[in-house]
């Protein structure tokens, strides 16, 4: 983890409010909201469902558009693109990683991996091929790159989301509800893949969620609360303490048993 | 665009075979109604040009008189007196061939001498074949072409098809005649043309052809080469005008081919009109099934955009599939619409010969233009078609939600512009039609009938809001829940109710059409056709009509018992220097309706008018004759008409109603056309019987007393059911359309319906799961369906209506001339509104049993 972070921010949100209709009602997602975070760290985005944490992401992507407000990623101000340019920007510097794991069904899995890459202007098949061959065998499925997604479980489809969200080497990695619609310990596997990779890529993750697993591992935790965003610095505080904790648990485990155990898998 | 997506465009090809077909099925029915009827057109049309043109040969200039010909002294002036070389007489009209199945020839009379510069058929290039070994087979044959009489030649494929030999007889009937012929030679040719022209033409020496067409001392025409930029051709054309005899003109060659197009240019053009509509029912298909790809793969295409694919890449993509789809398709459609022209050839040829000209169409004529334009066509409107959803595609948001509901919200937000769209399309449609030009005309009907469409979206929203109160009241929760369903589905639903409403209208439209029209003639054919018994030539339509009578069948037939009297007609062309095409008169000896056609325009009341017709130098004009010349009637108008004492004026004293022939004519005392053009034959007899008489004994009596004279005789009954037969031979391509209509009709809303099916899988399984049972959905489906039939049955009425007064009014009288009486019955819409409504029902049988396949586990899972 870092401890000083590099400036400027890599994702700067600034005044943002976000209003949906609804027959003729107006709801309000997202009320002036601003935040920062830096290169490589792992941000946490907590509330309930429907609180408007799909929202900011789909804002910070590009897929949708803000009433009001800019966000700047890496001095990019997404808000002033046209849609084009919001598109060829989310190709380039945005992997994704859904709760619904969205793998094309008429693709296999190495293609769906290699789609990213090869929509990137100038780049051949082959390397392609070569760089999600070895994304696919880091999140442990490189025998699998002949099947269709069908054919795969729910865990290893969100393995080979997380292999496609990584393989262009995007700046910033978005993941909604990531673990939504997975068992509790394939939930716990597929957290530690995606902030073992994206760690070990040294990419920015932001993470909607409502599990509080995660809790020890944010480097910053941020609540919304009726559309107003709040930074949980209390949570983090108790996060730290539990990491501590954990550590201190494993360096005692370390000890006893060489193989490494996950901080997740502890109590 | 990447090879992914390449790949991911084929993949879904792939797994799709059926929509894939339909596709194919849509671009291929377009292209190849289009591509068939193009060649049955240009079939005909290179089959009239190569029994004229490579007659014509190498003529520019041509003297012609009327249809029964001129003196031949003309010929022996021009070559002796002028001394001009480069002319050529020729004798000729059709006849029919006994050992050829009857099927008209012409029969070409030449001046073997005189064809050496205008055609190559018994010259060098031209090989004959005379069955002999001897070296100088070809000289010989030739010597007896011109020396024995009765001797002819004909094309060798001809001959090979028939099994025919030199030495072999042929009999030809011509008129009530009879003659017996021997081919004495065989002619082969290089020339592809003139090979396919010989396989309808016999040649004869020209004294043959004169026996044999009854014109002894008469030529039809003589052809000539004269360059009109050279000043001795231009003093030795003066020379030729200033002796030709009143009647007979000097053109040239390229007018009378025109005259030819023009007469058939309407007729063509309908059938064209129609090859679109088959184009445009094509383009339908394709646009349903690619919405429906779209729509299946909506969620694949949000993954994509969330990705970073673009909006362009994903147009790109279903563009490019739509484009090699329809290559294929259309590719497809040229190879059915060959094979389709073999039929659509004969039933364009009917028409052609029964209402215009005498073709005998051997071959189809497939030209690369044809192909090229198919292909273009077929392409172009499928990707045309596949706009809409392609673009409807790009707004698939990038994430995996499907919002189903921003769709809808866009939909109902364009109603209002759309509306305001469809009625300002059908108020310029309304415009166009008030234009003289038939194209413009066409589009016009077009444009209206899009205009309608469009307002029909409107209209559903409005009905069924209408409907609702009675659904709910009928069908308890499920009568309650249809029509919402239908609302909330309005992009979907509105699309497959137009179509079905076009599809109706244009049922309805069409019938009632057709219906008024066939009333129209049956009425005129009871008030014409007042006599007893007919007595014709049998093939006297077309360009056959000249073939006369002898006046001695008049006395003949006066002595067969039971007969009160016997009245005749003399149809003839003639030529008017105010005309290109040629005038046909029927000079009449009585009033053979008995005072009751129908008069649009005249001077009196038509008792009146035909007894000064009947008695004085005076003509009548039928209104076809009039509107094809653009004719107003007005006292004092009078037609110039060439006789043998020169152009001479006959005053039009009005203007009938008639259905005999698609060109007009002109009706005129018998006497007058007798004193003018000196010819005493006749073409049709009208026989009254006397009262109380059995009228088939007659028929048979009369049949005895004519045997062997070939002519047809038929009783007042029997020629009333052959006309309404060739009526209805000539619009029996419109049940095809009909038939096709209703097709599209079921495959628009199946294809709809399917559609929404996907898209609402999860709604039926909450459903599902929330305790509608599985016949309760079977109930709602088709209460959908049966609710959008009715939509589109009512909305079609008065479409079809519209269109019906449009296709009666305007374009029936544009392209042929024929004023009808629009005649409503009941039926009509009561049948087009059974189509709606059994389409609409069995188009949701698939879907309901598909909705009701869905399991309640897998849908909620989903969500």
């Amino acid at each position: 983890m870092p401890n000083q972070p590099p400036s400027p921010p890599l994702v700067q949100i600034r005044d943002i409010t976000k209003r949906y209709t609804e027959a003729g009602n107006e709801r309000l997602v997202l009320d002036h909201v601003d935040l920062s975070f830096y290169a490589g760290e792992f941000v946490v985005l907590l509330g309930p469902s429907g609180s408007g944490k799909s929202t900011l992401l789909n804002l910070i992507s590009g897929v949708d558009e803000a009433d009001s407000g800019s966000i700047f990623i890496n001095e990019t101000e997404v808000t002033a693109l046209n849609e084009r340019d919001r598109t060829l920007f989310r190709r380039q510097s945005i992997g994704i990683v859904f709760q619904s794991f969205n793998l094309i069904p008429t693709l296999t899995v190495l293609e769906n991996v290699s789609l990213p890459y090869e929509l990137q202007p100038n780049t051949n098949r082959s390397t392609a091929i070569q760089e999600a061959q070895q994304f696919l065998a880091r999140v442990g499925l490189g025998d699998r790159g002949g099947s269709y997604p069908d054919r795969l479980s729910g865990g290893q489809q969100q393995r080979v989301a997380i292999a496609r969200a990584l393989v262009h080497q995007p700046l910033l990695i978005l993941a909604d509800e990531p673990t939504g619609n997975l068992d509790h310990n394939t939930s716990d596997e597929i957290l530690n893949l995606l902030l073992e990779t994206t760690r070990a890529a040294g990419k920015t993750l932001l993470m909607a969620t409502h599990s509080m697993e995660v809790i020890p591992l944010a480097d910053r935790i941020f609540r919304i609360d009726n559309a107003k965003l709040i930074e949980d610095t209390e949570r983090l505080k108790q996060g730290a303490v539990l990491r501590a904790e954990i550590e201190a648990r494993m360096a005692d485990e370390n000890r006893k048993t060489p193989e490494a155990i996950s901080p997740l898998e502890q109590p | 665009m990447s090879p992914t997506l390449l790949r991911l465009m084929w993949r879904h090809i792939q797994r799709r075979p059926t929509q894939t077909l339909l596709f194919l099925i849509g671009v291929m029915i377009g292209v190849a109604m289009m591509v068939s009827i193009d060649i049955a057109n240009n079939s005909a049309r290179t089959a009239f040009e190569l029994s004229t043109e490579s007659i014509v040969g190498k003529a520019t200039h041509e003297i012609s008189g009327s249809s029964t010909g001129f003196d031949q002294s003309v010929y022996t002036q021009i070559r002796t007196d002028i001394g001009w070389r480069q002319a050529a007489p020729i004798v000729t009209d059709f006849v029919l061939a006994e050992e050829l199945d009857e099927q008209p020839l012409r029969l070409f009379g030449i001046d073997p001498f005189a064809e050496a510069p205008f055609r190559n058929y018994v010259t060098a290039s031209g090989d004959i074949d005379t069955g002999a070994s001897t070296e100088n087979a070809d000289l010989i044959a030739l010597a007896r072409f011109l020396v024995e009489p009765n001797t002819v030649l004909m094309g060798q494929e001809l001959a090979q098809r028939y099994d025919l030999s030199p030495g072999d007889t042929l009999t030809l009937q011509y008129g009530d005649e009879r003659h017996t012929v021997t081919v004495i030679g065989l002619l082969s040719t290089e020339d592809e043309l003139t090979a396919r022209a010989l396989q309808s033409l016999l040649i004869a020496d020209i004294s043959t052809a004169q026996e044999l067409l009854e014109m002894e001392g008469s030529l039809t025409r003589i052809d000539l080469i004269l360059d009109t930029d050279n000043d001795a051709d231009r003093s030795a054309q003066q020379q030729i005008e200033a002796i030709l005899p009143p009647g007979v003109t000097l053109n040239t060659a390229a007018a009378r081919r025109n005259s030819v197009g023009e007469m058939t240019e309407a007729f063509e053009l309908n059938l064209t009109a129609l090859s679109l509509l088959a184009l445009v029912v094509g383009m339908f298909l394709v646009y349903n099934t690619v919405t429906f790809s779209v729509v299946q793969r909506r969620p694949i295409l949000g993954i994509m955009r969330s990705l970073g694919v673009t909006r362009r890449q994903v147009f790109a993509m279903i563009w490019a599939e739509a484009a090699l789809l329809s290559a294929i398709g259309a590719a497809l459609g040229l190879g059915l619409g060959i094979i389709l022209a073999r039929f659509t050839v004969d039933a364009v040829t009917q028409t052609v010969n029964e209402s215009f000209f005498t073709v005998s169409v051997r071959q189809i004529s497939v030209t690369p233009w044809i192909l090229a334009k198919g292909m273009v066509v077929g392409v172009g409107s499928a990707l045309l078609a596949a706009f809409l959803p392609a673009y409807e595609a790009t707004y698939t948001p990038p994430t995996s939600a499907n919002r189903r509901s921003d769709i809808e919200q866009r939909m109902l937000k364009l109603v209002p512009y759309v509306t305001a769209f469809g009625v300002a399309a059908a108020l310029l449609g309304s415009l166009l039609l008030t234009s003289q030009n038939l194209v413009i005309n066409l589009s016009g009907v077009f444009s209206v009938v899009i205009g309608m469409a469009l307002i029909t979206i409107l209209a559903t929203i409005i009905m069924t809001q209408i409907i609702r109160p009675v659904t709910s009241r009928v069908g308890g929760v499920v009568g309650r829940m249809a029509p919402r369903s239908i609302l909330r589905n309005l992009s979907r639903t509105s699309i497959a109710i137009t179509a079905l409403m076009l599809a109706v209208s244009v049922i309805v439209g069409v019938t009632a059409m057709v219906g008024s029209f066939r009333i129209t003639v049956e009425n005129w054919l009871a008030d014409t056709l007042r006599a007893d018994i007919f007595i014709s030539q049998p093939n006297n339509t077309g360009s056959l009509v000249s073939v006369p009578v002898s006046p001695d069948v008049i006395s003949e037939v006066e002595a067969v018992d039971g007969i009160e009297r016997v009245t005749y007609v003399r149809s003839v062309t003639v030529q008017s220097p105010e005309y290109d095409q040629p005038v046909l008169i029927n000079a009449v000896m009585s009033d053979i309706s008995e005072g009751r056609r129908t008069v649009i325009a005249g001077s009196d009341d038509y008792e009146t008018m035909i007894q000064r017709v009947l008695n004085g130098e005076a003509v009548l004009m039928t209104e076809v004759f009039a509107n094809n010349r653009d004719l107003e009637w007005e006292d004092g108008l009078t037609l110039t008409l060439l006789t043998n004492e020169g152009p001479r004026d006959f005053p039009v004293l009005g203007v009938y109603q008639d259905f005999s022939s698609t060109q007009g004519s002109i009706m005129m005392g018998l006497a007058t056309y007798r004193r003018y053009w000196d010819d005493e034959m006749i073409s049709n007899l009208a026989v009254y019987v006397e009262e109380g008489a059995d009228i088939d004994a007659v028929v048979a009596g009369v049949q005895e007393q004519l045997v062997g004279r070939g002519l047809l005789v038929r009783s007042n009954r029997e020629l009333r059911r052959s006309a309404l037969e060739v009526f209805d031979r000539t619009f029996a391509i419109t049940s095809a359309l009909n038939l096709l209509a209703t097709i599209v009709a079921f495959i628009g809303i199946l294809s709809a319906l399917m559609a929404l099916q996907i898209e609402r899988r999860r709604e039926i399984g909450v459903m599902r799961a929330n305790g509608l049972t599985r016949r309760q959905l079977w109930k709602l489906t088709l209460w959908e369906t049966g609710i959008m039939g009715t939509i589109a049955g009512i909305v079609a009425m008065p479409v079809g209506l519209v269109l019906s007064i449009i296709l009666i009014y305007i374009i029936n009288l544009r392209s042929f001339g024929w004023s009808l009486t629009l005649s409503l019955r009941v039926e009509f819409f009561l049948q087009a509104f059974a189509v709606a409504i059994i389409a609409a029902l069995l188009a949701g049988i698939y879907p309901a049993w598909q909705a009701g396949r869905i399991q309640p586990v897998e849908a909620i899972r989903a969500e």
